[in-house]
């Protein structure tokens, strides 16, 4: 008895070991964790990175373009770009950061519904799939024009969207999981529902979910940046990165630093959060890793 | 055919929860829509006027009633402000949004599907890492940037094509096609990069098939390996994702639209949401979200063509 317990840590441990060393093989993973926490740096200390206000008007210093004075040049107000894309993290990892906690909460509970009670599941599946069936940016558009612009009913919106495939895909794991020996062995023994989904079912999902989330953060800071540039998403005085596209769009030929670098800020982040899931799907998933 | 049916009465339910979904969309306005439509100026008479001309008199489960029983009669309501239907209005605007999805699609096909095979073909060497790279950032890059740039290069520093605006197709093919350039290389790139990911992986799966090792095992050129046994079984996946990707697909086409001033569809619902004109938003989620219903109801029947082994 104590040999199959100690075999069956020590594989345990196997696999914890493997995993990480198949995510630090990938140096892209690696350079995509990296950037992220860079990011959320950025975000966190944006006042200190930074001795422009990004809401100071300046008409003086309008137009300018990149210099030592305004890394990023200023936009037609002259405000400093280089602030407003340094304190638009803020807004781009709040939004992520907050569609990925809403859809995580959301998507386990509606999903560990459907896939633990079978009569909860036709039902709860259907409307998941109409939900589905909308078009998410489009409804997105449509729910920010009913809501009005702000940075929390964005986030409503897009938790709205993306919300029904969390649950799809927390379903799957728990249906897999709910036939596991191991489940109907709690179950025998008189466990309760809440401590089998806890103990039992909720673990199997976490890798799933940790690499969908990643996925969702991307989604969700291009998601806000294609509202805010439709001027559908937060207020358009808050220095987000669609916000300042938006205003620049209308001096592309004589300013061109005004869509540029907050552009390019959303591409690398973007790219790092989908390099990082990658690395993760390949390390978390051991089917894909057999395929690799 | 019985699958056929099967089929589309489950379409039912999804397209309920789709209706219920547009129809409380309304009611979530903050306060009443009636006052919150006619500004802050509005005398109460006023404001009564508009509450029976939307029926927001009545009680809600009777509007609910009044509202499924007309979009099934394709009544989608009338514009507050365009002075005409909705799905007239609609209509009005499908071309240019269709001609955009359309011709997107395409590009996207021919630029995903050779691209997931030859990078599967060599998995981890250089071309497939070069590939799945410019698919990875394909996804990561905002489709209306990439437009934008593509203006200030192509039309604003090159002087090729024509920076926005669109002509319809009955002008004719290449004064239309001129216009479309642009837009539909930027959301066709962006669309690429998804199929390109999903033909990858699937035909990965598929190399490591026995069917597969037959084919090299006889002795047939690795060429017709991946043509005539890879690549037809690589297509379910990969039809598959064109079409629930299609939902993306018309986000994009939005914003698309948008930075490329084409008057489609998603300029008459931005247009729309800035004028608050209700009835049309809503129109024209349902129109979208029934089309995309539509189009994978489509994908699940190609599946037979595709697959001779799939039986209905």
């Amino acid at each position: 008895m104590d040999i199959a317990i100690e075999e069956s840590e020590q594989l345990e441990e196997d696999i914890k070991v493997s995993w990480f060393e198949v995510f630090r093989q990938k140096w892209y993973a690696i350079f995509g964790a990296l950037f992220l926490l860079l990011i959320i740096f950025t975000a966190i200390f944006a006042p200190h990175l930074t001795h422009y206000d990004p809401q100071r008007l300046d008409i003086s210093t309008r137009l300018q373009g990149p210099s030592t004075s305004h890394f990023f040049g200023t936009d037609d107000f002259g405000r400093d770009i280089f602030s407003r894309v340094i304190y638009g993290t803020r807004i781009s990892i709040l939004v992520g950061g907050a569609v990925m906690f809403f859809t995580s909460l959301a998507g386990v509970v509606l999903g560990i519904l459907a896939g633990y009670y079978k009569f909860l599941d036709n039902v709860l599946m259907r409307i998941m799939d109409g939900f589905m069936a909308l078009p998410g940016m489009v409804l997105a558009i449509a729910l920010m024009a009913v809501l009005g612009p702000s940075v929390s009913n964005v986030i409503i919106a897009i938790s709205f969207i993306f919300m029904p495939r969390t649950a799809r895909l927390i379903r799957g794991v728990v249906l897999v999981g709910v036939e596991m020996a191991y489940v109907q062995a709690a179950r025998a023994l008189g466990a309760r529902d809440l401590r089998i989904v806890i103990k039992h079912i909720l673990p199997n999902c976490i890798p799933s979910l940790i690499v969908q989330s990643t996925f969702i953060f991307a989604y969700s800071i291009l998601t806000e940046a294609s509202l805010s540039f439709l001027g559908c998403g937060v207020s358009p005085e808050i220095p987000s990165w669609g916000n300042i596209i938006n205003s620049g769009r209308l001096f592309m030929r004589e300013a061109f630093w005004m869509t540029l670098f907050p552009g390019l800020a959303i591409v690398l982040t973007c790219l790092a959060l989908n390099l990082l899931g990658d690395g993760l799907r390949d390390a978390l998933d051991p089917r894909m890793r057999e395929v690799l | 055919m019985g699958y056929l049916i099967r089929r589309i009465i489950a379409l039912i339910p999804v397209m309920f929860v789709v209706a219920t979904v547009v129809f409380f969309l309304v009611h979530l306005i903050p306060g009443d829509p009636a006052s919150v439509l006619l500004g802050p100026n509005a005398t109460p008479s006023e404001v009564m006027k508009v509450r029976t001309q939307m029926g927001l008199d009545k009680p809600i489960h009777v509007q609910f009633v009044i509202w499924l029983s007309r979009i099934i009669h394709g009544d989608l309501g009338n514009s507050m402000f365009l002075g005409r239907s909705v799905t007239q209005a609609v209509f009005e605007r499908l071309e240019p949004t269709l001609v955009l999805v359309v011709l997107s699609s395409i590009v996207a096909i021919l630029i995903g599907i050779p691209a997931g095979v030859f990078a599967a073909v060599r998995p981890n060497r250089w071309l497939d890492k070069t590939l799945m790279f410019f698919a990875i950032l394909g996804v990561s890059i905002p489709t209306f940037w990439l437009g934008l740039n593509f203006i200030e290069f192509f039309s604003v520093l090159l002087r090729w094509l024509p920076a926005a605006g669109y002509a319809p197709l009955s002008s004719g093919i290449w004064g239309s096609l001129r216009y479309m350039i642009l837009p539909v290389s930027s959301l066709g790139f962006n669309q690429s990069a998804l199929i390109a990911r999903i033909c990858r992986s699937s035909m990965l799966e598929v190399m490591q098939q026995d069917y597969i090792r037959t084919a090299r095992a006889k002795g047939l050129m690795e060429p017709w390996v991946v043509l005539k046994h890879a690549l037809r079984n690589v297509m379910i996946p990969t039809v598959t994702v064109i079409g629930t990707t299609f939902a993306v697909l018309i986000g994009g086409a939005v914003v698309t639209e948008i930075v490329f001033n084409i008057p489609g569809i998603g300029l008459l619902i931005i247009n729309s949401v800035l004028r608050r004109d209700y009835p049309v938003i809503q129109g024209c989620v349902l129109f979208i979200s029934a089309a995309y219903v539509v189009i994978n109801l489509f994908v699940d029947i190609s599946y037979v063509y595709i697959d001779p082994r799939v039986k209905y």
